[in-house]
């Protein structure tokens, strides 16, 4: 009976330990599963949450000044009595005004005589040649090719944006342009120019511009249109109001 | 012992590629939902996103950057979970140190090329540059012992 017993017990001890192991088994299986899961969720998880700050619209400057009248010096094309302006502050060397460019030209000769274009000065200190590059295109504007030498800025863009001899290659521009070359190597280093520039940025940081290309309609910022269409649609609104 | 070191070494290992993998998706999908990301006053990020660089064909190199992130986190749990079977890190240490190279190669072209930096580009170099760091750690741990 005794011995029974005792086998008993070492059988009843045997299925517990069994069991134990078993359980542990379970549990650290459990616990894998409970990883990977955990890891996947967090994984969902952060990437929706990444989808929600890439598309939430961009903190805008809570400064909001009134756009500042258009100078003399300010270059600008199209019909000054148009019901839509439309107002760039724009940097050459920035990629996305350059993006933008060719919507611009497109906009401009689609609403030939119903759109005034504004072209302000934004070199931003990040970018290497924006400053000269922005004193190239003024000082073919004192030679009335300021458009001329802002549409050859942007399509070569990639060309001069990274290049220690930029001046150089803006000087060839200017031949190209057929301006008077001594006239515009003084333009380009006269402080006249840079001072112009440099008064018009600040304008721009004062009324809340901190990115380019930052479009104004009629005097109100507009968010950047995804494509040609959206922008078309903001223009024609603006002259279907009146 | 080992174990234990091995163990929290891998978690640190999973805890970085995460941030890297975080770091890389962000900039896949402002690549994707963003065209034209705006030139801000502040960061030089927008020249560096937009540099013919940025992509390898039609895939943003942030792409890729995720893929290679995603991948160390699946090794480390397989790693972790499974005992640390050589397998894995046999697929582990070299693609560590393939991204370690793109790395490098990237940051030069940052350096060299645009002469201008990207925050987020930046941050996914230097947690590659951590990952080879503690790969090679223990690497050199095991080989002492």
């Amino acid at each position: 009976m005794e011995k029974l017993t005792k086998k008993e017990k070492k059988e009843l001890k045997k299925l517990e330990w069994e069991e134990e192991l078993k359980k542990e088994k379970r549990n650290k299986r459990l616990k894998q599963i409970g990883l990977w899961v955990g890891v996947a969720v967090i994984l969902i998880g952060a990437v929706y949450g990444l989808f929600l700050i890439a598309n939430s619209p961009k903190s805008t400057s809570t400064s909001s000044g009134k756009l500042p009248q258009v100078v003399s010096e300010d270059p600008v094309t199209g019909n000054p009595n148009a019901k839509a302006t439309l107002v760039e502050y724009s940097d050459f060397q920035c990629p996305a005004c350059a993006a933008y460019h060719p919507l611009i030209k497109q906009l401009l000769s689609e609403y030939n005589g119903k759109i005034y274009f504004v072209y302000r000065y934004f070199p931003l200190a990040t970018h290497q040649n924006a400053m000269i590059s922005s004193l190239a295109a003024y000082a073919a504007g004192l030679q009335n090719k300021f458009w001329e030498m802002h549409d050859m800025l942007f399509q070569t863009q990639n060309s001069w944006a990274s290049s220690s001899k930029a001046r150089e290659t803006f000087i060839d521009y200017a031949k190209k342009l057929d301006l008077d070359i001594d006239k515009f190597k003084t333009d380009l280093d006269s402080d006249k120019g840079k001072s112009f520039i440099n008064d018009t940025y600040g304008k721009g940081l004062a009324i809340g511009v901190n990115s380019t290309p930052t479009f104004f309609l009629n005097g109100v910022k507009i968010q950047n249109p995804r494509t040609y269409d959206d922008f078309k649609k903001l223009i024609q609104d603006e002259i279907n109001k009146k | 012992m080992k174990l234990i070191k091995s163990k929290k070494l891998f978690f640190i290992l999973l805890i970085l590629s995460f941030l890297g993998f975080l770091d890389s998706a962000y900039l896949t999908i402002l690549h994707y939902k963003n065209a034209f990301p705006p030139c801000s006053v502040t960061s030089g990020c927008e020249e560096v996103l937009t540099s013919p660089y940025s992509v390898l064909g039609p895939m943003p190199i942030a792409l890729f950057g995720s893929i290679f992130y995603l991948t160390v986190i699946v090794l480390c749990l397989f790693l972790i979970t499974t005992n640390y079977k050589k397998i894995y890190l046999n697929i582990l240490y070299p693609l560590v140190f393939v991204g370690f190279i793109v790395s490098v190669v990237l940051f030069l072209i940052q350096a060299f090329i645009l002469h201008s930096f990207c925050q987020y580009c930046v941050l996914s170099e230097v947690i590659s540059t951590a990952l080879l760091a503690l790969v090679v750690l223990r690497f050199w741990g095991r080989e002492k012992n």
